[in-house]
């Protein structure tokens, strides 16, 4: 390497504050095999992230709250399977809960039941926020969903999880770099799905 | 000096936080991201419970199939045993009661507002019980009263369902967003929460309702009624296209084999129903508008009765009224022999019209069986009476009241048709219709053309029939008994105003096997 040594890297970029988790004891995650107890406690610290990550994600509570329960359930069905070795709990969860949002849209789309104008404004929104921003939110998330998987999954735990690159990297079972890379290339194919629609004046 | 090996060195390259905070997409993704927000307390604690019989039935499972576990956790076992006992104690009314969660499609519960007299209920896989207060009411149950007896069910969505005496009424789907109810038997009312969609079945007639209060009977057999107290209910009668009954109308479907509809304005007598009255000032009291109620004042007592009338002789003259584009056209039949004087027309809004203070019109010529008034304004609700003077006294005759409800037109007005199907049946061909967007006409025509024949048929390819129905019905149900077997037929109907076909439906084909 030309001159030998790396400079430090000038921070250019806002400081962002990154809401941290205490993590999970192991002991914890074995005993709800067998103990309601322990079940709720694990429930009780994962429910908030991984339901609004969901309801993000689909747009309707009850949809949410269906998915949300089928993540626990996974997880308790598969908890003998769990490798703490392999993977962090939460790492672990997370990835079950991207594939049970991927799971609902596989089927979603081989049901084709509901029109797109019968789909309801995001429940999210309802109290605080504006009709328009809705709209806009709705649009963003039709256009994730034509994301390729990969892009897609990244995108989604990056930005409605709101996880931390190695956080995405550990989910997706990837390198930081090729995870960030992944974002970015979602990002961009973002941009090129929303041009010349309503997402554009943000942009 | 310590070496590091390149593998250890390349294994983590560290990505800084920031990599994207100049994306515009991320900043617009960012700027759209909802707050955060609370899983309801409610279905999390249904969701805990689902979770808790998934974590046994998984114990279990692991138990049977490792034995080498099964000798680790039996010291453990113990205590978890006594655990599951307490949980088990605490969830079992939850499952005896026909709590049971299922994957993807939790059920939401609703409970009983009021039980009044004797009400049972049957949960999926259960018999009859006594209902209780605490009762949780989901997707299966059945509801049913006793003579005198009364039940309010309230959803979570905050609808309100009440089965009157004797009835009874299964909830077919409780979601956060759907309800559907099964009229088995009887009356129910239902207070429709605004934004839930809302379905009452019977049969095959649907009525769907968001934001509004409507009645539904079957107490006379083969008869369903629906009354709409509030806003509108859309009826769908089998696959034809849904008929509006709006607020102070009323729909009686004829649920025999020849299905027909009626649609209305709905009588004083009927509003004035002890069932439907009770449910009215129950929603009148709990804050809701009560519609229809309060444009007709049918709780009131009569208007004072003038000096010399005789309010206590029955109506020897029948009135009828109804809205055209002339204006309320009121028609009249006298009975009896009495000579009459005068006639007087009476309107009034709220109250029933009396003589003299209403009088709107007067009618030397006696002989006279109709009129029409010009001046009635859209949107409004008019009460019309017939005072009769007789002649020999100072008496006055009164005719029944009559409601005439001014609809405000639909913007923009919806247009004409006639959705037909025709579907062969063991006695020949069964030709279904209704009406949109019409409720007078005379009747219709319908028509027939044998579109494919066998060789040697004594209808051959192209015989066309006709026959002509007076009905007044939205929805007619008509059984073509004279199809021949190995035929195909076309029907067509069309709707008849002033003795011309006014829109034809589309054709549509059969073939009788």
């Amino acid at each position: 390497m030309p001159g030998g040594r790396i400079q430090p890297r000038k921070n250019t970029g806002r400081l962002r504050v990154i809401e941290g988790q205490a993590a999970i004891p192991a002991e914890l995650v074995r005993e709800a095999m067998e103990s309601p107890e322990a079940l709720e406690r694990l429930c009780d610290h994962y429910v908030t992230k991984i339901y609004n990550f969901i309801l993000k994600r689909v747009g309707t509570v009850q949809d949410a709250e269906d998915i949300t329960s089928i993540v626990f359930e996974k997880v308790i069905v598969n908890l003998e399977t769990f490798d703490e070795s392999r993977a962090s709990f939460t790492t672990w969860i997370y990835r079950i809960a991207t594939n049970s949002v991927t799971d609902f849209y596989r089927s979603k789309g081989r049901r084709r039941e509901s029109p797109l104008e019968d789909e309801p404004a995001p429940e999210a929104f309802r109290a605080k926020d504006d009709l328009e921003r809705a709209d806009l939110y709705m649009v963003l998330v039709a256009l994730v969903e034509q994301l390729s998987l990969k892009y897609q999954q990244a995108v989604s735990l990056r930005y409605f999880m709101g996880l931390r690159v190695q956080e995405v990297a550990e989910t997706l079972g990837i390198t930081e770099s090729a995870a960030s890379k992944r974002i970015l290339r979602g990002l961009d194919e973002l941009k090129r799905l929303a041009e010349g629609g309503p997402l554009d004046s943000l942009l | 000096m310590k070496v590091f090996s390149n593998r250890r060195l390349n294994k983590r390259i560290t990505v800084d936080e920031g990599f994207d905070a100049e994306d515009p997409m991320a900043s617009a993704i960012r700027s759209l991201m909802p707050a955060d927000t609370e899983m309801d307390q409610q279905s999390r604690e249904h969701m805990m419970g689902h979770l808790f019989s998934v974590q046994r039935g998984a114990a279990r499972k692991r138990r049977r199939t490792s034995p080498q576990h099964l000798r680790r956790a039996l010291v453990p076992a113990l205590a978890v045993l006594v655990v599951l006992a307490v949980l088990a104690a605490v969830m079992l009314p939850v499952f005896l009661s026909g709590q049971k969660s299922t994957t993807g499609s939790r059920a939401q519960v609703a409970r009983f507002l009021n039980i009044s007299g004797k009400v049972q209920v049957r949960a999926p896989g259960h018999g009859w019980r006594v209902a209780s207060m605490s009762d949780q009411i989901s997707r299966g149950w059945t509801v049913r009263t006793g003579s005198g007896s009364i039940a309010s069910v309230h959803f979570p969505d905050r609808s309100i369902m009440r089965v009157t005496d004797g009835s009874e009424a299964r909830i077919a789907k409780l979601t956060r967003q759907e309800i559907a109810i099964e009229h088995v038997s009887g009356g129910t009312y239902h207070r429709v929460h605004k934004g839930t969609k809302y379905t009452v079945y019977d049969g095959e007639v649907a009525s769907r309702a968001m934001g509004t209060a409507f009645n539904i009977e079957n107490r006379v057999p083969g008869h369903l009624e629906i009354l709409t107290v509030e806003s509108a209910v859309e009826v769908a009668i089998g696959s034809h296209e849904p008929i509006k009954v709006s607020q102070g109308e009323v729909m009686t479907v004829s649920m025999s084999q020849d299905k027909k509809a009626d649609k209305q304005p709905v009588s004083r007598e009927r509003l004035q129903d002890g069932r439907l009255m009770a449910n009215v000032r129950q929603d009148e009291q709990a804050g809701f508008s009560t519609g229809i109620y309060e444009t007709v004042d049918v709780t009131g007592t009569p208007p004072p009765t003038p000096p010399g009338t005789e309010p206590t002789q029955p109506p020897t003259v029948q009135l009828q009224g109804e809205v055209s584009d002339r204006g309320a056209i009121l028609t009249w039949a006298m009975s009896g022999v009495t000579v009459y004087k005068d006639l007087v027309l009476l309107r009034s809004e709220g109250a029933e019209p009396a003589y003299p203070d209403n009088e709107i019109a007067r009618y030397s010529d006696t002989s006279l069986t109709s009129a029409s008034d010009n001046s009635i304004q859209q949107g409004h609700t008019y009460q019309y009476r017939l005072a009769a003077l007789r002649s020999d006294t100072t008496y006055v005759v009164y005719s029944n009241t009559v409601i005439v409800d001014v609809p405000v037109p639909d913007k923009p007005p919806k247009a004409v048709s006639v959705s037909l199907t025709a579907s062969p049946v063991a006695s020949g061909v069964a030709v279904e219709w209704s009406v949109s967007g019409a409720s007078r006409f005379s009747g219709f025509l319908l028509e027939r053309v044998v579109a494919r024949a066998p060789a040697g048929s004594r209808t051959p390819q192209g015989t066309t029939t006709s026959k002509v129905i007076n009905s007044g019905d939205v929805f007619y149900s008509y059984v073509d008994d004279s199809a021949v077997a190995g035929h195909t037929y076309s029907y067509r109907v069309g709707l008849v105003v002033d003795g011309a076909v006014m829109v034809y439906s589309e054709w549509k084909q059969a073939e009788f096997k």
